[in-house]
């Protein structure tokens, strides 16, 4: 054997694969070979590698989040053998049936007198869609308000309260400083912006459609079934939705812009445009990122928990600047009322400096009242633990979000193809481990949707219960780095 | 217990139950595959992946190799498509941390030893990922999938030398690559160790033989050259 080790004689070798005469020959010249011997040990090396690779366990899916995918619409559809099958099926049994059809329309033909058709259409529209169970009314309630909002009900106008209902044939009025937000079922529900006028045109079980006369609809629609539809109309214009999340907007000019999901946008039976997160309509408005909505709250609850709801007013000391609800700042200029679930919940403030302080209040009264002197001594500055995460456990939880976050970069990567840099992603931790508070640093000068994307996922991590049981902040640098 | 056959059969008329028990054997074989393949945080989506195209193609098998083949055929075309298409899409990281190494492959609290062999597996991947496509498929198929060369060649449908030829310099080059990886290098390290002592011995034993002629070798040295105490 030369001083090129021969791979293969050394893998057989190694194997145990050579006859007794071979393995002696091979040994003897390995121990006067240091090249052999170090190309045996990579083999060896390899063969462990192996081994130890065969030996590996994997996360592998359930067999549950298979079957849930291939129920999936549009995915599940069965194997196209056993599709042609059932056709076949369905074939073979109707050659029969059709031919008797025809046997009785013959038959009927040849008998048919004038009065008979009058009552087979009778009969028909007795069987006819028209005439199944009109859909069953939906009430909507009002999760939060801020400034002054009024409700026509029966030709009937009122201030809107936590406690006021919506129901189908009702308008909303919302004043320049009032918000408010409507949740019709869980995962569904609309915010109006201010200035904003909307006539609830069909409130029913699958069957939602919002008339816009002036001002915005910022509509979160939860995922439809097969035959229901969730329609915004403003003018000639119409939104048509599945499960998405989307804003309509009425002022000098119709325009819809969508957060998540698709919206076809329509007139009449023309359709406009088909639009996918980060796009607007119409789309010149949409073609700079300062063009980019600013974000609005967003007020969550299931229908079970909305009949445990409680309501909170809070009326803004003058050292607050803003209220923040689900990651939205909403300026403190009046008594910001929400509807909450009972037991305790957290609030987030914005103070005058920019600081933001979150406190814990429990909610265990019908009403409770944060008068400006009682909220302004929970904001106050007061010495508490400071919890600990170590970097490990922080990157260990951020990394598991990574691909959520790489997703809203792609959708945004759709408008801006250059976007691109290194920013600082804030994270403020509740001494439960539960996200209060996740921001990006000012000098990241993103499209408002990348941010917004951004933070709502940093919103759902859940961190490990800090050590030392207070709350705690740091900072996640992240990159984004287009392939293109 | 239906075999792989019956369950396909069953499986394309529509049958949820025999298509489970499909899944169920082979999520395993796939996912070890795929390990070697796509990066780790990404095999459970690609196994998921693999077995809804399963599902749409049972037509397309027509049970002129074994299901495993079928299925291993299948598992690295979808590899395939997912490596293409990830090499397209943008990045996002953490900052500071390299996408290929730690970022995806989150380091876990376990014992000492585990984690070296954690390690050695990471930084194994890592050098795969270098070989060619046709190189590491050939390789991971034969070398960590345990399927015979002959069986690879009507996979990837070319003749079987070409696959003993990959295997051959994919296995070369692996070889020479092992000391770019410190952990690697310190496993063929201890291994040469391993294997010079004995050497060691046999030269020290000559020696010793050669400075005192006529004397009796010693047990030792008459053990390692085979002699008869």
């Amino acid at each position: 054997m030369s001083h090129a080790p021969k791979q293969l004689a050394l893998e057989a070798y190694a194997s145990a694969l050579l006859s007794a005469r071979a393995t002696a020959r091979v040994e003897r010249h390995l121990a006067a070979c240091t090249v052999c011997r170090a190309a045996l040990a990579e083999v060896q090396a390899y063969a462990q590698l192996c081994e130890e690779a065969r030996a590996e366990t994997f996360a592998v899916p359930s067999w549950e989040r298979l079957e849930a995918a291939l129920d999936a619409p549009a995915k599940s559809a069965p194997p196209k053998s056993a599709r042609r099958r059932q056709t076949g099926k369905l074939i073979a049994l109707s050659w029969p049936l059709l031919a008797l059809a025809a046997a009785l329309a013959i038959a009927w033909l040849g008998k048919s007198d004038p009065e008979a058709a009058p009552r087979a259409k009778v009969a028909q529209q007795a069987h006819s869609p028209g005439s199944l169970p009109t859909p069953r009314m939906v009430v909507g309630f009002i999760g939060l308000l801020t400034g002054h909002a009024t409700l026509v009900h029966n030709g009937v106008e009122t201030p809107i309260t936590l406690d006021s209902s919506v129901h189908e044939g009702d308008v909303l009025r919302t004043a320049s400083d009032a918000q408010l937000h409507v949740q019709l079922a869980a995962g569904t529900g609309f915010a109006l912006g201010s200035g904003t006028e909307l006539a609830i045109a069909r409130l029913r079980a699958g069957e939602t459609e919002l008339a816009l006369a002036a001002g915005r609809v910022t509509s979160e629609v939860a995922k439809l079934a097969a035959d229901a539809r969730y329609h915004v109309l403003a003018g000639e214009l119409h939104a048509r939705v599945r499960g998405t999340r989307f804003w309509v907007e009425r002022r000098a000019e119709v325009a819809v812009f969508v957060h998540e999901g698709q919206v076809e946008v329509a007139r009449g039976n023309e359709l406009l445009a088909q639009l996918t997160p980060g796009q607007g309509y119409p789309a010149a408005r949409f073609s700079t990122p300062a063009a980019s909505p600013a974000r609005e709250p967003r007020v969550h609850f299931a229908p079970n928990e909305l009949s445990h709801a409680v309501s909170l007013l809070l009326s803004a000391p003058p050292a607050l600047r803003a209220f923040v609800v689900d990651g939205a700042a909403i300026p403190a200029t009046s008594t910001l009322a929400l509807r909450l679930p009972l037991g305790p919940t957290e609030l987030t403030f914005e103070d005058q400096r920019g600081h933001i302080r979150t406190v814990q209040v429990d909610l265990n009264a019908p009403l409770t009242k944060l008068e400006p002197a009682a909220l302004a001594e929970l904001i106050a500055p007061k010495p508490g633990p400071v919890g600990y995460l170590s970097p490990e456990q922080i990157s260990a939880v951020v990394r598991q979000a990574i691909d959520p976050l790489r997703r809203c970069y792609e959708r945004n990567l759709r408008i801006e193809p250059k976007l691109a840099g290194k920013f600082a992603l804030r994270i403020r931790v509740s001494a439960e481990g539960r996200v209060v508070r996740a921001e990006l640093d000012v000098q990241a000068k993103l499209p408002i949707e990348l941010e917004r994307c951004i933070e709502l996922e940093a919103q759902k991590l859940v961190f490990p219960k800090p050590e030392g049981g207070g709350p705690l902040s740091f900072e996640v640098p992240l990159n984004l780095k287009s392939t293109h | 217990v239906s075999s792989d056959a019956e369950l396909v059969e069953r499986a394309r008329t529509g049958d949820r139950q025999a298509f489970r028990a499909l899944f169920l054997t082979h999520r395993n074989a796939t996912a070890r595959l795929l390990s070697r393949l796509v990066p780790a945080p990404e095999v459970e989506d690609v196994v998921q992946e693999v077995f809804l195209q399963v599902h749409r193609s049972l037509d397309a098998f027509r049970g002129e190799s074994r299901f495993s083949t079928w299925l291993y055929r299948l598992t690295m075309n979808v590899a395939r498509m997912h490596l293409r298409r990830q090499r397209s899409r943008p990045k996002l990281t953490l900052a500071g941390q390299d996408e290929a190494g730690q970022l995806e492959r989150p380091e876990l609290e376990t014992p000492e030893r585990e984690a070296e062999r954690n390690e050695r597996m990471r930084a194994l991947d890592r050098l795969l990922a270098c070989l060619s496509e046709k190189k590491r498929e050939a390789l991971v198929l034969h070398d960590f999938q345990g399927v015979p060369a002959d069986e690879i060649a009507k996979l990837l449908e070319v003749p079987v030398m070409t696959v003993r030829t990959r295997i051959f310099y994919g296995r070369r080059e692996l070889y020479a690559a092992l000391a770019q990886e410190p952990v690697l290098a310190a496993l063929v390290q201890s291994l040469l160790s391993a294997s010079e002592a004995p050497v060691q011995a046999r030269r020290a034993a000559r020696e010793q033989e050669s400075a005192a002629p006529g004397k009796a070798a010693s047990a030792e040295s008459r053990a390692l050259r085979g002699d008869k105490p």
